[in-house]
C-alpha cells in the first residue's frame, strides 16, 4: 500500500507541481537560503491600506465618516486575539507575512474550512475584499505475580556450549550460580533443583513453603489471566 | 531480545529506543549527522533547528526498499534467514520565509513543517537452531509455578499463556516425593539433549508525525521545536520447538511446539528542542535534547502449544484461545522511552548564495541516550497487581541496561548540481552486562541532483546489528542466547520540489 501511494505522491510531485525556480538556480538550504518574503500578499495588502489612507487625507470630510475601527479590528481577527496571534512581534504569532501563510494560495490559518459565503475567497481572509463576517463563538483552538521471570535478569551466567560429560559439569556451574544469585532472596523462593529418575529437569518447592490455592487470576509477564474454567486435561497414560 | 509468552518485558522496552532513526536521503547518505547542519526536514527528527535555514519552501518525499539478512549462531550452530519490506523516511512538507520586519536590523525568518518518517522498520523473519544439553524452554514454567507457589489447580487454570499451556499438554507435570506433591518436573529430556528452533517473523514499524517550528535570527542563531507523535505497530509471529534427539521412543518426549501471536499497537507524544549557532567561521554548532515518548499501547496475544510425549500422554495440544473463550489477552500500558541528547558540529564550505560555488560540507553528531530511563506505567484500566508488575520491570530496566553514545559522521561534496556523500554512525551498547556484545554500525554513500527546481537523492546504506537473542530465561540456571549479526541494506529515495 506505502508503495503504490508514494509512487503516485512523487508522480504528483514531479508532474504537477509548481516550482518557482524552473529556471536559474534551485537553492540549498544546507548551504544557503535566499530570502523569500512573501511579496504578493504585502504588496496587495500595502496597496489597499494606501488607497484607503490617500482616500482619507485626500477628502477626509467625505472618507473620514466611514469608521474604519472595523477593520483595522476586524471582528474575525479580534475574536481570535488579534494582539496575540497577528502581533508581528509574536514568536509564535501567526502572522500572515511568516509562514507564508499567504491569503493567494495557502491560507490554512485561522479558517481551513472558510467561512465566507463565497467559500474560499480567492483573495483570502486577510484581504479588506474578503467579506468580513462575525462568527461568535466559533473558536477554533489551536491552540503477582510474578514470579521469578524478572530476577532472571539479574542471572548473569551465561552458557552458550553443551557439557560433554553433562551431570557433572552441570552440578559444578549450577551451584556457584547457585549462590551467587540467590543469597539475597532465598526466604522467598529458592526452589530446589534436582532431576527425576529420568535426568528431567525438576523444581521443589521449599518444605515450608505454601501451595498457592487455585486462585481467579495470575499473570504472566503483562497478561493477566483470569482463571480458565475449561475443563482439565485429558488424563496421562500412565 | 527475550521472547517467550511474556511481554512487557525489558526487550520490549528497548525494541522502542534501541534503533538507527530513518531520515532523508541526504541525511542518510551522511550517517545521519545533521544536527549542526540544518536545511533539510530530517531536522523535524534530530534537530528542529535546523528547520531554521529554511527560508523557502519544499516538499518532499523518501521512499525506501530494506533487505534484511541475518546471521544467527546459537549454541555452535550458524543460520541464516532473510526479510525484506517497503519502508519510507522522512517526508512531508517545509515552509520557510523571510519576515519582511526586522528586528534590530537583524534578518528573521520562520519556518514550519510538518512530516512524517518511519523512524525504524520491525520488518523482520529471524530462524535459528541448535542443540542443548544444559537447559530447556519448559523449566521457565517451572519457575513461574514455583515462585508463585501454584497448586496443580493453578497450574492448570490460572497461566493461560505459558505455564497452564505446557501443564495441560504434559509438557511439565507434578513432582511427587514418596507420593506426596512436591513441585513440577518437565518432561524434557534435557541430559540426553535436544534440538531447539526458533522461527520468529516480526512486521511494523515506528512512525512519528513532526510538527516543527524554527526561528533564524541574524542567520546565526537558530531556535527550533518540534510535537511529534510517535505511531507504533508491531506484530511477532513465534514458533518455538524442541525436539528429543535421543532417538528414544519410550522416554516420554517427542517434541513440543509453543505459537505465540502477539501484537504491539500504540501513539504517543513527544518533544524535541534544539539550538544551532552559526560563528563567523565556517563552523556551527548544535544542541538538540529529546524528551522521552510517552506511548500508550495496547497488546494482544494468543499462544498455543503442542506436546507429544510418547507414551507418558501422547500428543494433546491447547490454546488461550480455547482457555479465553476465543479472545486474547489484551493488555493497556504507557511506555515512557528514554530521553535524548545531541551536540554536534559541523563545517559548511562556502555558504554563498551562487550555487555553482557551495563546495561541501562535513558534519558529526554526539548523541548520549539513557536506556535505563524507559518506563512502564499503568494505563486507566490497569490494577495493582499490573503496577506492581511494573516496577520488578522497571528496576530490572534500570540493571539491565545503561547509557550508550552514538557518533555520527558524514560529508558531502558538492560539483552542482551533482553532488556525492559518505556517511557512517556507530550506535553503542544498551547492555550493562558487557558479556552481551551489541552495537550498530551505519556505513552510507550516495548521490544527489538539485535543478530545475527540484531535487533528488539516492542513499545505499547498510546496517550491520549485533545483538543477543534469549530463547527463554531462567533464574537458577545458566541462560543461553543466540548471537545475531544482521545486515540491512536499504535503498532511499528522495524525491523533493522547491515550491
Amino acid at each position: 500500500m506505502y508503495k503504490n501511494l508514494f509512487l503516485l505522491l512523487i508522480a504528483a510531485l514531479l508532474f504537477t507541481g509548481c516550482s518557482t525556480y524552473r529556471s536559474g538556480q534551485t537553492p540549498d538550504d544546507v548551504y544557503y537560503s535566499p530570502d523569500q518574503p512573501d511579496n504578493n500578499s504585502v504588496q496587495y495588502v500595502n496597496t489597499d491600506e494606501d488607497n484607503y489612507l490617500r482616500m482619507k487625507v485626500q477628502n477626509y470630510t467625505r472618507w473620514g465618516m466611514l469608521d474604519d475601527f472595523d477593520y483595522w479590528y476586524d471582528s474575525r481577527y479580534y475574536g481570535y486575539h488579534f494582539y496575540a496571534f497577528n502581533n508581528p512581534y509574536s514568536y509564535w504569532g501567526f502572522y500572515p507575512y511568516s509562514f507564508g501563510y499567504s491569503s493567494y494560495w495557502f491560507n490554512f490559518g485561522f479558517y481551513p474550512w472558510g467561512y465566507s459565503p463565497w467559500g474560499y475567497s480567492p483573495w483570502g481572509f486577510y484581504s479588506p475584499y474578503a467579506t468580513i463576517v462575525y462568527y461568535k463563538n466559533r473558536n477554533t483552538y489551536y491552540g503477582n505475580i510474578l514470579n521469578g521471570n524478572m530476577w532472571s535478569y539479574q542471572n548473569s551466567l551465561y552458557n552458550n556450549t553443551n557439557y560433554t560429560q553433562p551431570q557433572n559439569t552441570g552440578k559444578k556451574s549450577f551451584g556457584s550460580l547457585f549462590k551467587s544469585n540467590f543469597s539475597a532472596r532465598e526466604q522467598n523462593t529458592n526452589p530446589y533443583i534436582t532431576s527425576d529418575k529420568r535426568n528431567t529437569p525438576v523444581r521443589v518447592f521449599q518444605p515450608a513453603r505454601p501451595v498457592q490455592p487455585v486462585i481467579n487470576g495470575a499473570r504472566s509477564g503483562g497478561f493477566k489471566s483470569t482463571g480458565s474454567n475449561m475443563g482439565s486435561r485429558p488424563p496421562k497414560n500412565n | 531480545m527475550y521472547s517467550l509468552a511474556m511481554a512487557q518485558v525489558p526487550e520490549d522496552a528497548l525494541r522502542n529506543s534501541w534503533y538507527i532513526p530513518m531520515g532523508s536521503a541526504r541525511s542518510m547518505a551522511i550517517g545521519g549527522a545533521m544536527g549542526a547542519l540544518g536545511g533539510d526536514i530530517s531536522a523535524n527528527n534530530n534537530n528542529p533547528a535546523g528547520l531554521g535555514l529554511y527560508k523557502t519552501k519544499e516538499a518532499v518525499l523518501s521512499p525506501a526498499l530494506q533487505l534484511n539478512n541475518n546471521s544467527i549462531h546459537f549454541r555452535g550452530t550458524g543460520s541464516r534467514s532473510q526479510g525484506n519490506a517497503f519502508s519510507y523516511g522522512s517526508s512531508g512538507l517545509v515552509l520557510g520565509a523571510t519576515n519582511s520586519s526586522r528586528h534590530q536590523g537583524n534578518t528573521i525568518s520562520n519556518s514550519f513543517s510538518i512530516s512524517i518518517t518511519q523512524l525504524t522498520s520491525f520488518h523482520n523473519n529471524t530462524y535459528y537452531q541448535g542443540l542443548n544439553n544444559v537447559s530447556s524452554f519448559s523449566e521457565q514454567y517451572l519457575e513461574e509455578l514455583i515462585a508463585a507457589g501454584a497448586s496443580p489447580q493453578a497450574a492448570e487454570q490460572n497461566y493461560i499463556f505459558g505455564s497452564s499451556l505446557a501443564y495441560r499438554t504434559y509438557l511439565i507435570d507434578t513432582f511427587t516425593i514418596n507420593g506426596q506433591f512436591a513441585g513440577y518436573k518437565s518432561l524434557v529430556p534435557v541430559a540426553t539433549g535436544i534440538n531447539q528452533e526458533r522461527q520468529e517473523e516480526t512486521r511494523g514499524g515506528i512512525h512519528e508525525l513532526s510538527f516543527a517550528f524554527a526561528r533564524n535570527t541574524a542567520d546565526r542563531l537558530y531556535l527550533g521545536a518540534s510535537i511529534n507523535i510517535p505511531i507504533v505497530g508491531y506484530q511477532s509471529d513465534l514458533t518455538y520447538t524442541e525436539t528429543d534427539i535421543s532417538g528414544d521412543p519410550d522416554n516420554n518426549f517427542d517434541h513440543f511446539t509453543f505459537s505465540r501471536h502477539y501484537t504491539s499497537s500504540g501513539f504517543g507524544i513527544n518533544a524535541k528542542l534544539g539550538l544551532i549557532y552559526k560563528t563567523k567561521s565556517p563552523f556551527r554548532w548544535g544542541i538538540a535534547l529529546h524528551t522521552p515518548s510517552f506511548i500508550s499501547f495496547r497488546d494482544q496475544l494468543r499462544a498455543a502449544m503442542t506436546t507429544n510425549t510418547e507414551g507418558y500422554a501422547g500428543t494433546v495440544s491447547e490454546s488461550s484461545d480455547h482457555l479465553n473463550n476465543g479472545n486474547p489477552g489484551i493488555v493497556e500500558y504507557v511506555l515512557q522511552t528514554p530521553w535524548k541528547a545531541i551536540l554536534s558540529g559541523s563545517v559548511v564550505l562556502s555558504e554563498n548564495s551562487d550555487t555553482k560555488l557551495q563546495r561541501g560540507f562535513i558534519s558529526a553528531d554526539l548523541e548520549y541516550i539513557n536506556y535505563r530511563s524507559s518506563r512502564f506505567y499503568t494505563s486507566g484500566s490497569g490494577d495493582e497487581s499490573q503496577a506492581a508488575y511494573y516496577q520488578q520491570v522497571n528496576s530490572t530496566i534500570k540493571d539491565y541496561y545503561k547509557g550508550a553514545l552514538n557518533f555520527r559522521l558524514g560529508g558531502e561534496l558538492k560539483f552542482d548540481p551533482w553532488m556525492v556523500r559518505l556517511g557512517g554512525a556507530f550506535y553503542g551498547s544498551p547492555y550493562a552486562d558487557k558479556a552481551l556484545k551489541a552495537n550498530r554500525i551505519l556505513a552510507s554513500g550516495g548521490i544527489g541532483y538539485r535543478h530545475h527546481g527540484f531535487f533528488i537523492d539516492l542513499t545505499y546504506v547498510a546496517i550491520f546489528h549485533k545483538d543477543v537473542n534469549f530463547p527463554y530465561r531462567l533464574t537458577d540456571k545458566p541462560n543461553t542466547f543466540a548471537e545475531l549479526q544482521t545486515n540491512t541494506s536499504t535503498l532511499l529515495l528522495t524525491v523533493g520540489i522547491k515550491l
